[in-house]
């Protein structure tokens, strides 16, 4: 699940920090956490959260 | 010996609204008579609009990114190899969705103050970040150059407009 740690993570570091914990925490992607609890984000952070989705679900099918 | 007869379809409902509102936002804009307000005005509802062009162009990078990789998973790259052959491809997805959320960001501060004509508004400096997230997203090393939505391209030109001749 979505942590404090990980929300503030996304909105003041970025997608990159907040994938790092993220996959630290219990490997769910932060933009499944983030649609899953129903968070509004700027969209700006959408955008970034939808982009790096896509390129995990590519990795995952080539076998990554 | 028969001639087959094709046609072009006719252009879609979406496109020809979309050629519609420009030209009526080009009209407004450019019409004597219009004063600075309104001009700013026009100009806020065009790049409000431009959002529905921010999507566009995140669909049509996800679009690109999904078939490159597509592609070399079809020709047997996976695993390791897949890792090394996407570096490319990804470094330039990453460039293109840092501009796209440069853009959306752009779009989404200037739409406020645009309208407003006691905010700061520096229309040169923000058609300059405009350009260049635009200039990303129409060259391409490994993936497809993307097409500008006519929403994004029509709040493009209402900025020029603002910015007058230069």
């Amino acid at each position: 699940m979505i942590t404090p740690e990980l929300f503030a993570a996304i909105l003041t570091y970025g997608f990159a920090a907040a994938q790092a914990i993220s996959d630290a925490l219990n490997h769910e992607a932060p933009v499944d956490a983030v649609r899953r609890l129903g968070i509004v984000m700027h969209p700006a952070h959408q955008l970034a959260l939808e982009d790096a989705a896509l390129v995990a679900e590519q990795r995952k099918k080539a076998g990554l | 010996m028969s001639v087959a007869i094709t046609r072009e379809p006719p252009p879609s409902n979406e496109l020809l609204a979309a050629l519609a509102f420009a030209v009526l936002v080009a009209s407004m804009l450019a019409a004597h008579g219009c004063s600075a307000s309104q001009q700013r005005t026009e100009a806020a509802v065009t790049i409000v609009a431009a959002g529905a062009g921010v999507t566009a162009l995140q669909l049509a990078s996800h679009e690109s990114y999904r078939a490159a990789t597509d592609a070399l998973m079809a020709a047997g790259t996976v695993g390791a190899a897949y890792d090394v052959a996407t570096r490319p491809i990804d470094a330039e997805f990453r460039a293109r969705g840092q501009a796209i959320q440069v853009l959306a960001r752009t779009l989404d501060v200037v739409a406020h103050r645009v309208d407003d004509p006691n905010a700061p508004l520096d229309v040169v400096g923000t058609l300059e970040i405009v350009d260049l997230a635009l200039a990303v997203l129409a060259r391409g090393a490994v993936l497809p150059p993307l097409a500008i939505p006519p929403e994004i391209t029509n709040a493009a030109a209402a900025l020029r407009v603002l910015a007058g001749p230069r």
